[in-house]
């Protein structure tokens, strides 16, 4: 699925304290940048990219669709960012889903679930991660567009 | 360091020849101030009817010289009725009755090492001296120098050695007799010790010594071995997750003990361990630079480890890491009982040992601080906390304070480690043991020698291509106990979705590269059916997914987990600085 940048919008989100299925999250820190992305097959359907550089240096996107929610969020960067505030509601299902899983490695986690799908990796000084509300997805978009 | 010397030999002709030319100087006053021996000085009280009395005086500058050395002679001559002079000694021909000429002093001879400039003018006559030496012949110079100068016993090194102006060179300290008056010796020491290597080297112009020092340390035994098996009490069980014993003691005392099934982790950097450990070994807290109890949050893919930061000597095998920042996983830095809430944030607890598994994790990968820089610079929340029984608050932490790879600190092995394990056959083990060497070349079982070095970024990560997909952020790491990464052709578990099931045992490869392309190279592994296995199965070649989707970026990666070791042995480079022999960041296999 190919993709157009259309340049930059101002984003109109205001900062809350929810995240993924809910509005942007405010991490303290100021966004580094905000891109805004339109569908070249539907081009009536935008979504647009939060971009957050932590002060540790990782950086956390958030993926909000044009009525305002996060549909998903990455992060990439030398420490993990604050999942609890990044996935919301979801974070709970991390940690359930990282408590229950016996013979399970120190080193991935992979949550397929029909409301969230949450992945993680890496290892310590560069972790990387995606999550994603596919049933949020604006039309067009698939999780190859989360990075 | 090559050495060098001069002669004390030489030093002493100095002196000597320095008398030789003050007693010249005397020599030639006496000459010059007596007037010439050849006329008869006025006799006292003579009559001012007598003619002048005729003098002749010649005078040479210096009066001490070497052969070949430009002389000054000057001269004059009075009342002695001559229109012209001869000269005669060392010099000759016809000159005028005062002048100043120059001369070349001439080479002194075995018998004689004066020479005489005489000038006779109207038969009256007088000479100027001149002492002439031989010219100093040098000194030998000796270099000789260790490479390297510091090793263990049974590590080789070469002494090599060279003289200039020497025709004999006898070697004495730790080793004797004539040596050749340039050259290279091997040598392989057995025992520990330092070592003085000292060559005396003769010739013309005396001799001189010089030394290179051997620094032997005794072989550590630098081997742990490692199990893969079911992991410690209390644990759920686990499959293909390395185990070895690390003991702790008081820093400087001999009050320590030994954990077992501590998780060998080429994805982490420093000890972690369950708390409580005995009561008895008291280890010292560290302190952050507020004063307070240092806590810090480590965080993994699964979940993070909370806990106090204590100083500890880290023993392994024979390998001892003085004084390290140790994590006490689930203890309460200054008092402060609970889990901060930017720590929990970032994922579940791994503070017990049924959810890690392990009674502690031994991080061996390629970096030496667990955090570096960034933790150094700045308080960031979800790392290092300053700590008082009411709250901890994220804080910045010096390099020095932060907990550590021990490798970088052990005397001698510490530039990394080489983690192998035999192959493991298809239907896996129910216990496998492997090893754990520290250093690299640094003893004769643990060099370098046909595998190939990837250097990995400065995050730690090389690329593998699997499938034509790059994947920029590849990585080893035992820590890791499948092999993770995105293919969505490969059958799926019933017992478990996220990993891959496939009929038979499946071969497979990848292409590695270093981060920078400068290296590469196929790899092949095998993935197994993991519902097939039996119950008791502690070690397999087993893998699965770590992505549904693959984003667009390619900046995912391939988990190279324990199954890679199987069968291979890899080297893990410590990164340049973490330790004075340390030049990673990289692996090699």
């Amino acid at each position: 699925m190919r993709m157009l940048t259309a340049g930059l919008l101002l984003a109109p989100c205001a900062p809350g304290h929810a995240s993924l299925g809910a509005a942007p999250s405010d991490f303290g820190v100021t966004r580094s940048a905000t891109r805004a992305r339109i569908l070249a097959a539907a081009a009536a359907t935008s979504y647009s990219v939060n971009e957050t550089t932590l002060p540790s240096g990782t950086v956390i996107r958030e993926y909000v669709a044009s009525g305002g929610n996060v549909f998903a969020v990455s992060w990439n960067g030398p420490l993990m960012p604050d999942l609890r505030t990044l996935l919301g509601r979801h974070f709970d299902t991390l940690t359930s889903e990282t408590a229950k899983s016996p013979k399970a490695g120190h080193n991935r986690v992979h949550i397929v679930r029909p409301e969230v799908v949450i992945v993680s990796g890496g290892h310590m000084r560069a972790y990387t991660g995606r999550a994603w509300i596919a049933n949020d997805f604006p039309p067009g978009i698939t999780a190859a567009d989360i990075d | 360091m090559p050495l060098t010397a001069s002669s004390p030999r030489a030093t002493s002709w100095l002196a000597r020849f320095n008398s030789l030319l003050a007693a010249a100087a005397c020599c030639v006053l006496a000459a010059c101030g007596g007037g010439g021996g050849s006329t008869p000085a006025p006799a006292a009280g003579a009559s001012a009817m007598l003619p002048a009395s005729a003098i002749v005086s010649i005078s040479a500058s210096p009066t001490a010289a070497i052969g070949g050395q430009v002389l000054t002679l000057t001269w004059s001559a009075s009342n002695t009725g001559a229109t012209s002079c001869d000269a005669s000694g060392a010099w000759s021909g016809k000159v005028a009755t005062s002048g100043t000429q120059s001369v070349t002093a001439p080479a002194a001879t075995a018998t004689a090492n004066t020479v005489s400039y005489t000038l006779n003018c109207g038969g009256v006559s007088n000479s100027a001296a001149v002492v002439v030496g031989a010219a100093p012949t040098p000194a030998p110079v000796v270099s000789i120098g260790f490479a390297p100068a510091n090793v263990s016993a049974g590590q080789s090194t070469t002494l090599t050695w060279s003289s200039t102006g020497a025709s004999l060179c006898v070697a004495s300290g730790a080793w004797q007799g004539a040596e050749a008056l340039a050259g290279k010796l091997a040598l392989t020491p057995a025992g520990a010790g330092s070592f003085d290597y000292t060559l005396t080297c003769s010739g013309p112009g005396g001799d001189a010594s010089a030394s290179a020092k051997l620094a032997v340390s005794a072989v550590a035994n630098n081997t742990a071995s490692v199990m893969v098996d079911n992991g410690p009490a209390g644990s759920q069980g686990s499959i293909n997750v390395p185990f070895v014993s690390v003991t702790v003691c008081r820093p400087g005392t001999a009050v320590c003990q030994t954990i077992d099934h501590v998780l060998v982790d080429t994805g982490s950097y420093g000890l972690r361990l369950m708390s409580p450990l005995n009561s008895a070994l008291a280890l010292p807290a560290v302190h952050t630079p507020a004063g307070e109890a240092a806590g810090e949050c480590a965080q993994f893919v699964s979940g993070f480890t909370w806990g106090a930061i204590v100083q500890a000597d880290v023993q392994i095998a024979g390998e001892v890491a003085p004084a390290q920042s140790v994590q006490l996983i689930n203890s309460a830095p200054g008092g402060f009982a609970g889990v901060p809430a930017s720590c929990s944030g970032t994922g579940g607890t791994l503070s017990t040992v049924a959810a890690l598994g392990a009674n502690g994790i031994l991080g061996v990968g390629l970096f030496k601080e667990d955090c570096g820089h960034a933790c150094a610079g700045a308080a960031i929340a979800g790392a290092y906390y300053s700590c008082t029984a009411g709250a901890c608050t994220a804080t910045a932490m010096p390099l020095a304070q932060q907990v550590s790879n021990p490798v970088a600190s052990f005397a001698n092995d510490n530039n990394g480690v080489i983690l192998t394990f035999p192959p493991v056959a298809s239907g896996g083990m129910t216990s496998l043991a492997g090893t754990l060497i520290f250093g690299i070349g640094t003893q004769a079982n643990n060099s370098l020698g046909s595998e190939t070095r990837y250097a990995a970024n400065n995050s730690g990560n090389f690329t593998t291509v699997y499938k034509g997909t790059t994947m920029a952020s590849s990585f080893i790491d035992s820590g890791s106990n499948g092999l993770y990464f995105d293919d969505q052709t490969l059958p799926v578990c019933r017992r478990s979705s996220d990993f891959y099931c496939p009929t038979r045992v499946l071969s497979l490869s990848a292409t590695n590269s270093s981060f920078d392309g400068r290296s590469s190279g196929p790899v092949g592994f095998t993935l197994e059916n993991l519902d097939t296995l039996g119950a008791a199965i502690t070690a397999a070649s087993i893998g699965g997914s770590n992505d549904s989707g693959q984003s667009s970026s390619g900046a995912h990666a391939f988990d190279w987990g324990l199954p890679f070791f199987f069968g291979r042995r890899v080297f893990i480079g410590l990164e340049a600085g973490a330790s004075p022999k340390a030049t990673g960041p990289y692996w090699a296999y």
